[in-house]
């Protein structure tokens, strides 16, 4: 009996595990433009930087195929998209960003664009304690009517504050946040934001929930990037 | 006794799909190392980075045959790139091919990159 409970209360862990309870509204209500036409080929552009960080396109481009990937869309490599425009004579996203969305159906037959704007990649550094942030937003827009289909934005910020009880006291503290803060990768966190963001998205013909999440709420993403997930 | 429950616990843990088989993805993938090969090499371009990476995108290749699993999107075509790269057009033609026989939808893609490139 007590096995059968505690087997009962781990399914109900595991089966409410993936979802925190917020502010929510299904994605078939904030993106019924994405329902309508359900894009099957993405092709994401190499991202917009308004970070003080010059590599952070360069650094980003490696996380976001998969995760887009597993939410059921056909994605290109970002490496083979970046070489085919640079071919063209495009390469900054910067360039890009001019470019209407019908002209990337046209050269590429892709259904839809990928816009990435790298919003934040910073630290910030002080004598108590310390942050990294990488702040991110995506719009998806059609290559057929060329409006937006998927808009989100977010960021994750990673405390990077020692601990002020180690055995250096608060020198040591001092120190260990200083080194922490200056040697901690990005691109981990930049993971969780695309994370964070393909939970939102409707998903694509390749996931087992495509056109069947259209109920499923999901957290309201906010227009400025004000929405924190602090670790 | 004890030990069915268990199995069948562990089964229901699986189906939740909550990171607990994290090897394959919810659209049926298996990824391996690759965003941290890709990562590695963008990171510190070498040629020690570069084939470890392309060593990855054989591996994914592999083990998702074996496991009766599609390539992933792009896998395919980014060897085809590398390929290319390293003078073997006649290979690369046979990976580009591979992606849009896995994926048919990219074939537009895929033709305006052999086009252009």
């Amino acid at each position: 009996m007590r096995i059968l409970l505690a087997m009962l209360s781990m399914i109900v862990i595991f089966t409410s595990g993936c979802a925190g309870i917020q502010n929510k509204v299904s994605k078939g209500e904030l993106y019924p433009e994405m329902y309508r036409e359900m894009p099957k080929t993405i092709l994401v552009l190499p991202a917009v930087n308004h970070s003080t960080a010059a590599d952070a396109p360069h650094l980003y481009s490696s996380t976001v195929a998969q995760p887009l990937a597993n939410a059921g869309f056909y994605v290109l490599s970002t490496e083979v998209t970046k070489n085919f425009l640079a071919n063209e004579g495009l390469f900054s996203g910067e360039q890009l960003s001019a470019v209407p969305p019908q002209k990337f159906g046209e050269a590429f037959g892709a259904d839809a664009v990928l816009y990435v704007t790298i919003e934040k990649w910073d630290s910030k550094y002080y004598v108590l304690g310390g942050n990294v942030t990488v702040g991110i937003s995506y719009r998806l827009k059609s290559t057929k009517s060329g409006s937006e289909l998927w808009v989100y934005a977010n960021e994750v910020v990673l405390d990077t504050s020692g601990d002020s009880n180690n055995s250096g006291g608060l020198l040591g503290a001092i120190i260990a946040t200083a080194i922490k803060t200056a040697t901690q990768d990005y691109v981990p966190i930049a993971r969780r934001v695309n994370n964070l963001a393909l939970n939102n998205i409707p998903f694509g013909g390749y996931h087992k929930l495509y056109n069947k999440d259209d109920k499923t709420l999901v957290v309201v993403p906010k227009d400025k990037l004000n929405s924190k997930d602090v670790q | 006794m004890i030990k069915k429950p268990l199995l069948v616990l562990t089964a229901l843990m699986g189906l939740s799909g909550c990171a607990l088989s994290p090897t394959i993805s919810q659209s049926g993938y298996y990824w391996g190392n690759y965003s941290h090969t890709l990562y590695d090499y963008k990171k510190s371009p070498d040629d020690k980075t570069r084939t470890t990476h392309i060593a990855e995108l054989n591996s994914i290749i592999q083990k998702s045959k074996e496991l009766n699993l599609k390539v992933p999107p792009g896998i395919y075509a980014e060897l085809g790139m590398y390929t290319i790269e390293d003078g073997n057009q006649a290979k690369a033609n046979e990976y580009f091919n591979l992606e849009i026989g896995t994926y048919p939808e990219s074939k537009a893609m895929i033709n305006q990159i052999l086009k252009k490139g």
